[in-house]
């Protein structure tokens, strides 16, 4: 029997970002940008493995790379020295954000 | 509440969780719904070049069908006698045109799904696939490329979806090569015909001519 390539193609991203975020949570990691570049890594190996259909173009992609190339930049302005601010700073700790976001002691 | 919760868990790792789901959602949200299954289309298709044998027997067509758009629609000619092309003005309203030639016309097959999956004049080639690939799964893969002479090579590999149909298989080239020579006539909003076919181990190689206005 022959399995929708579809069902496929979902179980696998779930699988995967399920598998990185406990992963990374089980390793301590707590930034969120080394999380985010994961998934968008295997949103792409995903879509190149089992080339799901897709209603329109893959304006999702286009988003979640240039969310991508946003953290590169911004860890290559760390290395360089010149820091770059965001609206929302993915870099000061997830902790640190969470804590603001909810206003948490 | 919150309070509660970042106690006793590690909340990067939640708002890391949920990031992921949201890329999840996304990715899921984008895929398109599929109301009858492929397996479903196929037996539909396959069951329509039954029919389309059957009428092919009846009419002792061995010519090679022509696929020509008519607006928005693709229409198989048969000629149903050997000499020049048959003249099928506007949109074909009988089963059998007459004209220079006696040709059997019906409405080409796969050709609602060539509109489903948006493939109109102008389209890529590529989008061929779109088709037969992805929405029927009739073969694995398929490339196309294009030849000299107004000739278009179409490589379909693991070909899964064939009918035991002599007459439509010598007619009309197979199911598969029926499909893609619909969707390339809608892509490129001219005339093909099935120039030659050949087969081996799910492998099916199929040339067309494109005939022009």
């Amino acid at each position: 029997m022959k399995v929708d390539k579809h069902y496929v193609y979902v179980i696998f991203l779930a699988s995967m970002i399920t598998l990185t975020a406990s992963a990374l949570s089980a390793l301590g990691e707590s930034r969120l940008d080394v999380y985010f570049s994961m998934y968008v890594l295997e949103y792409f190996v995903a879509g190149v493995l089992l080339r799901p259909r897709r209603l329109t173009r893959d304006y999702l992609g286009f988003i979640l790379f240039a969310l991508f190339l946003l953290i590169v930049a911004r860890r290559v302005s760390m290395v360089l020295g010149i820091p770059i601010h965001l609206p929302l700073d993915l870099y000061g700790g997830a902790v640190a954000f969470t804590h603001n976001w909810f206003h948490l002691p | 509440m919150l309070a509660f919760f970042a106690s006793v868990t590690d909340l990067a790792s939640l708002v890391a969780f949920s990031m992921g789901l949201i890329v999840l959602g996304a990715a899921i949200a984008v895929l398109p719904p599929r109301p009858v299954p492929s397996k479903g289309v196929l037996t539909l298709l396959k069951d329509s070049a039954l029919v389309i044998e059957a009428i092919l027997e009846e009419l002792a067509a061995e010519e090679k069908a022509i696929f020509r758009p008519f607006g928005d629609d693709v229409y198989s000619i048969v000629p149903l006698v050997p000499g020049p092309l048959p003249q099928v003005e506007g949109r074909p309203k009988s089963l059998i045109a007459s004209g220079s030639g006696d040709a059997l016309v019906i409405p080409a097959l796969g050709e609602g799904i060539a509109k489903e999956a948006g493939i109109e004049g102008g389209s890529s080639l590529d989008s061929i696939s779109t088709v037969v690939v992805d929405i029927v799964e009739a073969a694995s893969s398929c490339r196309v490329a294009k030849a000299p002479r107004d000739r278009i090579v179409v490589e379909l590999d693991g070909v899964r979806a064939e009918v035991d149909a002599p007459r439509f298989l010598k007619v009309f080239g197979g199911l598969v090569v029926s499909l893609a020579a619909t969707a390339i006539a809608k892509a490129l909003d001219e005339p093909v015909r099935i120039s030659s076919v050949y087969r081996e181990h799910g492998r099916v190689v199929a040339v067309l001519e494109v005939l022009g206005g």
